[in-house]
């Protein structure tokens, strides 16, 4: 075989390689992305303002955590075709499904408030009023569930999604000095030492990569894709990269606020977009354009996430691939959840900022369960078969769990009790 | 007229949530039987599941109680 | 490829020009081509579905080959009374075309990388498709590259076949569990070595082959080694082949040969086509060739000699052995013994060898062979040859339509003619 034709080859292996990738990719990179919703950006911003770059190595970390979690959805929803919530109803009972359903109901809703809160405040940096903002994001995404097709949908928010990678650019305006990022950043340290403010902050990042919503969103996606097992490999890949974009995109965001906003207080994403614009016009652009392409995609995946949920456990028509006369309760569920979300960030005088706390706490109540039952339902031979967890799967989201469920526990009762750690 | 329209919308509602508890208890009864295997590792993690649950109500409840006051 | 054999071979296309085709079902375009499903039946694999990938995620469509009524490389027509009924993904270990063993390496039969497999030829034959080729030559890298043009460019210049084409018969059984990344495509010989083998086991390949292979095949070979292997190749299959060839082609490989050899070659043609052909082949040659074939067609009867043994069914073998030197005397065959009856009806043929094992007391009837092979009073000496080569015999017998025996053709005269027009 001549050099070319080894070249040629490889070539079109890897070209294979990434058209196939994009054919399956979807729930992963989406669900991934949608992580970083506006919440996220607000805590990443605050970590890089805070602690600079010393941080970044954490978020690293994170990476495989998210992966695990997310990992195990895709082969519970490919090899059982059903949702998280139908899985828990019908394995444990009627308490804990209940339980479940409930609590992401209400957890969905309020993270559903914070991100119109993101969006409404990124737009307002534009001058545009929330009003129009909310309508805006309420008939674009009615009319992105309407055409009746999971593929258009899926195509949609993965533009919304690659819109995310927006911050990546945006770090490079600053031209940051990498050899910096590297020697604070990548050495695990904690800045400051470990203090009751350090740990704090290393909560939140946990809190926002890993979200209850998320483990119900992923699983009902690849059903609603009719992934196969076959597909596995492939969205196991797309949930990794999924998982790289996430850090990525946080790491930049700590990069910018690092280097720009070294030491200011940030109580949200869009003052620190804010406080950007009045150093460098293009890098609060980007920032309040990422912020509110965060809460879109966060809302669009969390609003979906619930109506799957629900409609599975009460046997409605959930798809998107139906049309809005054959699944009018799945899609009644879901401009619900829009229309009371959008209307409580208008009230003026709404506990906004209560509520954005008030999510947290309640993730947290949701968050232990649903990862337990996680890795129970992956380890049932009778519905797994030969992609049920391994040793080593078990033993790693094991550790992952338990250590989520410590801090995530701690993180949530310092946000009820702040003097409790001072 | 209008006294017969209203039976009619009371007697709408009613039914509206007699068929929605209906769904309820359907569901309850479909999901009845918890499908996974009772073994050792799913009894301790259920139950340790039901302590934190009770766990996380107390802190709220305390919580709530502390904020009232 | 010279524009008879195109005739010949029937429509061909290239794999990597139809993918991507736009499918219609009537006037409505339903999708575009994504792949084709081939089994491997026969020889060669034919095509048993092709998949079509539609627009907006909607599921592909594995539609039979029957059901497709036209096939270009822009659009393809087919006939199916819904969509929807054949939305399906093709059935665990299929073969997929285009996703299975296009760009798959090559490997030859020592597991060495020989190449890719840049593009698959299919061909079109009384309405079934049926993969013909494997490209793996730099033609077919170029054409990939969307430089067809240069590769037209220099394939014209240069006027050689695609010498790296080569048919799917040269192709090892697919291997199970072939994946879109899984699985090479090995070759049966080793591709260099095809001009290496032995022309006698390149004859055996061909003869194997289907017609448009065989062709195709022959023609890679170099004039030398392909005038060496077509005197190998069974009587039948070389009249096929050479009918199929270019004329000019055929003439250049007789002149490769001895007179002899090529006689014996055009001797399997129809007598308008060695005539031809002789026309193009330089006039001495031309001549001796001629006379050659004249001699073959010669009676065989003037070869025959009529001094033989012949002995009643009912003597015993003790009487036969005791008179045989009286028998023998003056005759020209002597190593057989021909039973006959009083009428000179052929009955039986007995080897003196087994006369001489046989018991006293049997009849000579009981220990004849009364299977004879024989020749008839129009049989050519070309025949007898044959009938020489194929059975082994020493002698054979030429009996009329009543099965009287005439006389008998001894092999050593044929072979003294053989010798005499062969050299």
């Amino acid at each position: 075989m001549n050099s070319f034709a080894r070249i040629y080859y490889n070539y079109r292996r890897i070209a294979k390689t990434i058209i196939l990738f994009l054919i399956i990719s979807g729930p992963g990179v989406i669900v991934m992305l949608a992580d970083n919703d506006a919440g996220g950006i607000t805590t990443y911003a605050a970590t890089g303002a805070k602690y600079g770059y010393g941080l970044i190595w954490f978020l690293v970390l994170l990476l495989p955590v998210a992966y695990y979690v997310q990992e195990m959805t895709v082969r519970l929803g490919a090899v059982t075709k059903r949702g998280h919530a139908e899985a828990i109803f019908s394995a444990f009972g009627p308490f804990w499904g209940w339980f479940s359903l409930l609590d992401l109901a209400l957890t969905d809703w309020l993270t559903l408030v914070t991100e119109f809160i993101g969006m409404t405040a990124a737009l307002s940096i534009f001058h545009v009023p929330p009003i129009m903002t909310i309508i805006v994001v309420a008939v674009v995404m009615l009319l992105m569930v309407l055409q009746g097709r999971y593929w258009t949908w899926e195509k949609i928010a993965l533009v919304f999604a690659a819109l995310n990678l927006i911050y990546i650019p945006g770090a490079f305006i600053i031209h940051p000095s990498i050899s910096n990022i590297l020697h604070q950043g990548a050495i695990p340290h904690f800045p400051g030492g470990l203090n009751n403010d350090i740990f704090f902050f290393l909560m939140a990042n946990i809190g926002t990569t890993i979200a209850p919503w998320m483990i119900f969103f992923q699983q009902s996606a690849v059903v609603d894709k009719g992934l196969q097992e076959k597909d596995i490999a492939w969205e196991k890949v797309d949930t990794f990269m999924g998982s790289v974009f996430t850090i990525m995109v946080a790491t930049f965001i700590i990069v910018v606020t690092g280097t720009v906003l070294r030491g200011v207080q940030i109580e949200s994403a869009a003052q620190a977009a804010i406080k950007l614009m009045g150093i460098n016009k293009y890098l609060g652009t980007f920032l309040a354009v990422g912020l509110f392409d965060a809460g879109f995609l966060g809302a669009i995946c969390i609003s979906l996430a619930s109506s799957w949920a629900i409609g599975e456990v009460f046997g409605w028509a959930h798809s998107l691939n139906y049309k809005i006369r054959e699944a009018p309760w799945f899609y009644g569920a879901y401009l619900l959840a829009i229309l009371t979300a959008g209307s409580v960030v208008l009230i003026p005088g709404a506990p906004l900022v209560l509520i954005t706390l008030f999510v947290q706490v309640i993730a947290v109540t949701l968050l232990p369960a649903a990862l337990v039952f996680l890795i129970l339902l992956l380890n049932n031979e009778e519905t797994m078969g030969k992609y049920k967890n391994t040793r080593w799967q078990n033993t790693i989201t094991t550790m992952i769990v338990v250590v989520i469920i410590i801090l995530s526990t701690l993180y949530a009762v310092s946000a009820l009790f702040p003097s409790l750690f001072k | 007229m209008s006294k017969g329209m209203r039976v009619t919308l009371s007697q709408r509602i009613r039914e509206f949530f007699l068929k929605r508890f209906r769904k309820i208890r359907e569901i309850n009864k479909r999901y009845e039987k918890s499908s996974i295997k009772m073994t050792p590792a799913v009894r301790i993690s259920l139950l340790f599941l039901r302590i934190y649950l009770i766990f996380l109500v107390v802190v709220l409840v305390y919580k709530f109680v502390t904020l009232v006051r | 490829m010279t524009a008879i054999q195109k005739r010949k071979a029937g429509q061909t296309y290239f794999l990597t020009e139809i993918l991507g085709a736009k499918v219609y079902l009537g006037e409505k375009k339903i999708g575009k081509l994504k792949d084709i499903v081939i089994e491997e039946t026969g020889k060669i694999p034919i095509v048993m579905y092709i998949i079509v990938s539609r627009p907006f995620g909607d599921p592909a469509l594995l539609i039979p080959w029957d059901k497709v009524r036209s096939l270009s490389n822009k659009e393809i027509i087919v006939d199916i009374e819904s969509v929807n009924q054949y939305e399906g993904e093709p059935a665990e270990g299929a073969i997929l075309l285009a996703d299975h063993i296009l760009d798959k390496k090559v490997l030859d039969t020592e597991g060495r990388e020989v190449d890719v497999v840049y593009d698959v030829k299919l061909i079109m034959r009384y309405g079934k498709m049926y993969v013909s080729k494997v490209d793996f030559s730099w033609h077919g890298l170029l054409r990939r590259m969307g430089l067809r043009r240069l590769s037209d460019f220099i394939y014209n210049m240069t006027e050689k076949s695609y010498e790296e084409t080569i048919s799917w018969s040269y192709i090892e059984p697919l291997p199970t569990g072939l994946g879109s990344f899984k699985g090479n495509v090995k070759l049966k010989v080793l591709k260099e070595k095809l001009a290496d083998m032995p022309p006698v086991d390149v004859a055996d390949i061909l003869e194997e082959l289907d017609h448009d292979q065989r062709v195709a095949i022959f023609n890679q070979l170099e004039t030398e080694h392909a005038s060496d292997t077509l005197e190998e190749i069974d009587p039948h299959v070389q009249r096929a082949l050479i009918s199929s060839l270019d004329k000019g082609k055929v003439a250049q490989l007789l002149n490769e040969m001895t007179v002899g050899q090529a006689a014996d070659v055009l001797s399997v043609l129809p007598k308008d086509q060695a005539d031809d052909i002789l026309e193009l082949i330089n006039k001495d040659d031309a001549k001796k060739i001629q006379a050659i074939l004249e001699r073959q067609e010669e009676n065989i009867l003037n070869y025959v000699t009529e001094d033989i043994i012949k002995l009643p069914p009912d003597m015993t073998a003790d009487q036969a052995q005791e008179d045989f030197p009286h028998y023998a005397r003056a005759k020209d065959v002597v190593m057989y013994l021909y039973v006959v009856d009083s009428r000179d009806k052929l009955l039986g043929v007995i080897d003196l060898k087994e006369l001489l094992k046989a018991d006293d007391k049997a009849l000579l009837e009981d220990i004849m062979n009364d299977n004879v092979v024989s020749l008839n009073p129009n049989s050519t000496l070309k025949e007898a040859y044959e009938t020489f080569v194929r059975y082994s015999f020493r002698a054979i017998p030429i009996v009329d339509d009543n099965d009287k025996i005439l006389g008998v053709i001894p092999y050593r005269d044929v072979v003294n003619i053989k010798h005499r027009f062969w050299e």
